[in-house]
C-alpha cells in the first residue's frame, strides 16, 4: 500500500514539472514577438496622444466649470430642486460640453430671486408666464424630432401642444417617462384626455388640463 | 344480419337527403333579426390611438397574450413635423349581417344571433378547423390558445353585456370615439349619428354588410 501511494506522489510530481517546462517554454517563445507589436501600435497612435491629451484636459476643465456653475446655483437650489437626473450627466451636443443649469433655465443675473420670483430671466418649465413655444424650444434644441417620434410617436402630435414637462421630469433621480410600463403611459392618455374631452375643448388642449 | 349493398346505398342516400335539406333552413334562420341589431361606430376623428381599449378587452374577455380580439392600427405620420397627423383603424369583429365565417362553419359553430344579430362561436361545436379564419375578408379571427377554437370580438356579450353595461372598449375609451348600440332602434344614439355623419364600412363591396360604421378622418377609403 505505502508503495503505491509514493508511486503516485512521484508521478504527479513528474507530471507538475512537465507542465511548469512547457508553460516556460511557451512564455519564451511569446515574449519575443511581444514588443514589435506594442511598437507598431505606439506609432500608429503617436499623432493622436497629444490631441488625446488636450481633449482630456478640455473635458476636466469643462467639467470643472460646470461643477463651478452647479455649484453656484445649488447655493440656494439644494436638495429636491438640483439636478439628480441623466441630465446632469450628459454632453450638450450644441456647446460640446457638460449640460449645465443655464443651458436650459438661460443666464440668470445675480439678482433673479428678486425680480418677482425670478419671471423674467429665469426660465420656468410648466409655467404658463413662458410662451410654449418657448418651453419646448429649449428640450428641442438639442433632442431631434426623429428620436422623439423612434421613442413613442405620440411626441409628433403633442411637440406643439403641450409642455413637454407636462409628462417628463428632468430634475428626480428616476425620470418618470423612462421604462414606464404600457398600462402606465396608456393611464395618461387617458386620465388627460378624458379631462380634456368632458371639458369639451375638441382637438385643442390647454397646459395642465 | 347481413346488409346487400342495395340496402347499404339506400340508406345512405336517404341520409344525406336529409343533411341536405336540414342546411339551408339551418342558414335562413342564422340570417333573421329580430328587434335588437347591435352596431358599433368608430369615429376615427375623435380616435387618439391609446390603445386603452385594447387593454380594457384583454382584461375583460381575459383574452391571452399573443392574441387579440381588437387591434387599434397606426398609420402615419402623414404631413411635416410639427404639422402631423396619424391615423387610427379599429382591427376588430365587424358583425356582418352577410357572414362569411359563418357561411363556411362545418359545424355551426360560427352563428349569427338571431336576437340581436351578434356574430358569435359556439365553442362547445367548434372543432378548430380554421376554416371562418380564412374566410373573414377582416382577418380578426383567431384560434384561442387556452380554449383551443375560434375566437373573435362578441361585443362583451358573455361579460359586459351580460351585466347590462356597455362593451369594454366604450367604456374605456376617454374620448368616446366607440359608440354602440341597436340599429334597428331609430331613437338610440347610434342610429341618431348614423343618420346625422357621414360614415363609411370597411370593404364594404364584398357585400358583407358589416355593422361596424366608421367616420372617416380625412379621405374615405374602404
Amino acid at each position: 500500500m505505502k508503495k503505491i501511494i509514493k508511486w503516485l506522489l512521484l508521478a504527479s510530481l513528474a507530471l507538475g514539472a512537465g507542465q511548469l517546462a512547457l508553460a516556460s517554454a511557451q512564455a519564451a517563445d511569446a515574449t519575443p514577438a511581444a514588443p514589435s507589436a506594442t511598437s507598431s501600435a505606439d506609432q500608429a497612435a503617436q499623432p493622436t496622444l497629444a490631441e488625446r491629451q488636450a481633449k482630456a484636459e478640455k473635458k476636466k476643465a469643462a467639467a470643472k466649470k460646470a461643477a463651478a456653475r452647479f455649484a453656484k446655483c445649488e447655493k440656494c437650489h439644494d436638495g429636491e430642486e438640483g439636478m439628480h437626473g441623466k441630465h446632469g450627466q450628459v454632453t450638450n451636443p450644441n456647446t460640446g460640453e457638460q449640460v449645465t443649469c443655464t443651458n436650459c433655465h438661460g443666464n440668470a443675473s445675480a439678482d433673479h430671486r428678486k425680480q418677482r420670483g425670478g419671471m423674467v430671466d429665469v426660465m420656468r418649465f410648466g409655467n404658463d408666464a413662458f410662451p410654449l413655444s418657448q418651453q419646448n424650444g429649449v428640450c428641442m434644441s438639442c433632442h431631434e424630432p426623429d428620436d422623439l417620434r423612434k421613442a413613442l410617436w405620440a411626441h409628433d402630435v403633442h411637440a406643439t401642444r403641450i409642455s413637454c414637462t407636462s409628462c417628463h421630469q428632468l430634475h428626480p433621480a428616476k425620470e418618470p417617462m423612462v421604462g414606464i410600463p404600457e398600462k402606465s403611459r396608456i393611464k395618461l392618455c387617458v386620465d388627460c384626455h378624458r379631462k380634456q374631452h368632458e371639458a369639451g375643448l375638441g382637438g385643442a388642449v390647454k397646459e395642465g388640463s | 344480419m347481413s346488409t346487400t349493398r342495395r340496402d347499404f346505398m339506400v340508406g345512405m342516400s336517404a341520409g344525406a337527403l336529409i343533411l341536405l335539406t336540414g342546411a339551408p333552413r339551418a342558414l335562413a334562420n342564422s340570417m333573421t333579426i329580430k328587434g335588437v341589431r347591435y352596431g358599433m361606430i368608430h369615429d376615427e376623428t375623435a380616435c387618439i390611438g391609446c390603445t386603452a381599449c385594447m387593454d380594457a378587452c384583454r382584461e375583460v374577455n381575459q383574452v391571452p397574450a399573443g392574441v387579440a380580439r381588437l387591434q387599434i392600427l397606426r398609420s402615419g405620420p402623414v404631413g411635416e413635423y410639427p404639422a402631423q397627423e396619424y391615423r387610427f383603424f379599429r382591427k376588430s369583429c365587424q358583425h356582418c349581417d352577410n357572414v362569411p365565417c359563418v357561411h363556411v362553419c362545418p359545424t355551426g359553430a360560427s352563428h349569427i344571433r338571431a336576437e340581436d344579430g351578434i356574430v358569435d362561436i359556439n365553442p362547445d361545436l367548434c372543432v378548430g378547423c380554421r376554416y371562418c379564419l380564412a374566410a373573414c375578408p377582416y382577418q380578426v379571427r383567431f384560434i384561442n390558445p387556452v380554449t383551443r377554437v375560434a375566437d373573435k370580438c362578441d361585443f362583451c356579450r358573455k361579460t359586459n353585456l351580460a351585466v347590462g353595461k356597455q362593451p369594454a372598449c366604450v367604456e374605456a375609451c376617454p374620448t368616446k370615439a366607440l359608440v354602440f348600440g341597436n340599429l334597428d332602434d331609430p331613437n338610440s344614439p347610434i342610429a341618431k349619428r348614423l343618420v346625422q355623419e357621414t360614415t363609411y364600412r370597411y370593404k364594404q363591396f364584398l357585400g358583407t354588410s358589416p355593422k361596424m360604421y366608421r367616420v372617416p378622418k380625412g379621405e374615405v377609403k374602404s
